[in-house]
């Protein structure tokens, strides 16, 4: 191999070390989220959106308590309820059934901060309403203590 | 010159895809058709499960949205995917690259976050690109080095292939150009030398095809033709023996290839051969061959006019394109046929029309004959070089029109394009 090869390998292999040392806890993750539609504001005022049949994003990791709202809307006599779970870093937090349309508030504590900055909660659903519907999220509250 | 041009449409695409992205021009890259052709990976690396029940738990609520033409098969009541393994295959690298980057940054492995929604998008990228570069090495070998990088430059941006290559990167159709542009390359060798590694490539590319793209059977019909437009040579060289055990062996290879989507054909319905698209099929006896052609809504000819020159090109050229044109025509009028009598014959929302994407490197080699013939006098090179500008313009003007919302998705009328002609809003 010759000197040239030598550099160019070796940059490569700090380039790509490098980038996967940004990637592992990057800030902008803190923005990134999956599984939502758009953001709208109801009859009842409340802003919510709903989520598709597994929704992700991120809260900051020093959080230590976690308020998310939920509700379901029963348009149909024959809709059925549905089952929710909410993971902390794959790690299952809370299960629970929305039976009628009543906003509920989920409280969360969450374990202590571990290596990285943000934490992922995971919302899964069970069934859908039409139209890639899961169930309606409102607006997150965090707490430090 | 010509790698140099390569290097510049791979430099195009990534501006273009990080444009279309950064801007929210376009919703995340597995999408309609792109999520269907997706599905089988999360599927496969994910959940292990290839019957796709465990990622429609996941993502669906244990059911798929109608949008994604997966379909509970009645009788079994396993799900069946109208599109099959291909695009999924040819994305597994970059699939596999995501998964691991996913887990490194704690994004939520699912096969549907972040990284793999830009693994499937730029996948398609990536193959179109490759496609070029197969284009390029067919192509150096007939015409000019000028000539092939006009060509190919003249190509992903005169015709729908730069959006197909960004916008829209995650359906079928970058993959089925990269695979025909593929398969002349491994024909044209395989019918100079009839080797039986080249027999096998022949067969793994057909059979890749066929994955990618059911009604790409019809492509491979090539492969036979190009050696008819070489006849009188081909009987000189005396390998009829051998040209009959590759064609074995590419059969054999192809079918190898092909055996697996069958097998998840068989576990889900119980039958080896399956359409899930139901009622919907062909009109065979009614088909819009103006519409695809020449129409306002999704004419090929309409949309992308540059290929007016590669038809022509293919006579003008025709001492050049011989063989190629002997498998081109026939091909492109069978195809044009199959996609005119297809119930949606504008294949739902898209630019242009995206069933010729696939035929795009049949259409280089028209355009490279064009352009060498133009290239032989200097007033046609001026003519041609203005007209082939204006008409790269106007292509890529229109497709800005179709990722800013002004052009719409289909369905359009004459007096629509006209209102719109020209226009940013």
């Amino acid at each position: 191999m010759t000197r040239s090869r030598w550099i160019a390998t070796a940059v490569t292999i700090v380039t790509a070390v490098s980038i996967l040392a940004y990637l592992r806890d990057p800030v902008w993750l803190a923005g990134v989220e999956s599984g939502f539609h758009a953001w709208r504001t109801g009859p009842d005022g409340v802003r919510a959106r709903w989520t598709t049949g597994h929704a992700s994003f991120f809260v900051p990791a020093a959080s230590a308590r976690l308020a998310i709202p939920v509700r379901l809307t029963f348009d149909q006599p024959s809709d059925p309820p549905v089952l929710v779970r909410i993971a902390v870093d794959d790690r299952p937090a809370d299960e629970f059934e929305l039976r009628d349309d009543r906003w509920v508030t989920r409280r969360l504590v969450l374990p202590p901060p571990g290596s990285r900055r943000l934490r992922r909660i995971d919302i899964r659903v069970d069934r859908l309403r039409a139209g890639n519907r899961g169930i309606q999220l409102g607006e997150i509250v965090l707490a430090a203590q | 010159m010509s790698k140099r041009s390569l290097f510049a449409a791979a430099l195009l695409c990534a501006a273009a895809y990080v444009f279309i992205y950064a801007t929210g021009r376009a919703n995340p890259p597995i999408r309609s058709d792109g999520y269907s052709y997706y599905v089988y990976l999360p599927a496969w690396f994910i959940y292990h499960d290839p019957s796709l029940a465990s990622v429609a738990r996941d993502c669906c609520g244990g059911e798929f949205p109608a949008f994604t033409a997966i379909i509970r098969w009645p009788g079994t009541g396993r799900w069946v995917n109208a599109h099959p393994i291909g695009v999924a295959v040819m994305q597994s690298p970059f699939f596999l690259a995501a998964d691991g980057l996913s887990r490194w940054s704690n994004l939520s492995a699912d096969g549907f976050t972040l990284y793999y929604q830009h693994a499937a998008g730029i996948a398609g990228g990536f193959w179109a690109i490759a496609g070029l570069a197969m284009m390029r090495r067919l192509l150096l070998r007939h015409f000019s080095d000028r000539v092939t990088a006009a060509t190919l430059m003249a190509l992903l941006c005169g015709t729908g292939l730069l959006h197909y290559a960004t916008y829209d990167s995650s359906y079928s159709h970058a993959y089925s150009f990269f695979l025909l542009a593929a398969l002349l390359n491994v024909t044209e060798d395989w019918w100079t030398e009839p080797t039986h590694r080249r027999a096998a490539l022949v067969g793994l590319v057909a059979g890749l095809m066929v994955l990618t793209r059911h009604t790409n059977l019809l492509l491979l019909l090539v492969v036979p033709l190009y050696g008819w437009g070489q006849l009188r040579s081909l009987r000189k060289t005396g390998t009829t023996a051998a040209r009959w055990r590759g064609t074995l062996t590419a059969v054999g290879v192809a079918a190898l290839v092909v055996l697996p989507q069958l097998a998840i054909y068989k576990a889900a319905t119980g039958r080896w051969m399956v359409s899930s698209y139901g009622d919907l099929g062909f009109n065979f006896a009614s088909p819009h061959l103006w519409g695809v052609l020449f129409s306002v809504q999704k004419g090929v000819f309409f949309w992308s006019p540059l290929l007016l020159f590669a038809v022509a090109g293919f006579w003008l050229g025709r001492d050049t394109t011989r063989a190629f044109a002997v498998a081109a025509l026939p091909v492109f009028a069978a195809d044009a046929y199959l996609i005119a009598s297809w119930w949606d014959w504008q294949f739902g929302g898209s630019y242009g029309h995206r069933g010729f994407i696939d035929l795009l490197p049949l259409f280089a080699i028209g355009l490279a004959g064009f352009f060498a013939w133009c290239a032989e006098r200097p007033l046609r090179l001026v003519l041609a070089g203005t007209a082939t500008t204006l008409l790269v313009a106007l292509s890529l003007f229109q497709m800005l029109q179709y990722w800013n919302g002004v052009m719409p998705i289909s369905d359009l009328t004459w007096a629509q394009y006209k209102s719109l002609f020209l226009r940013w809003q």
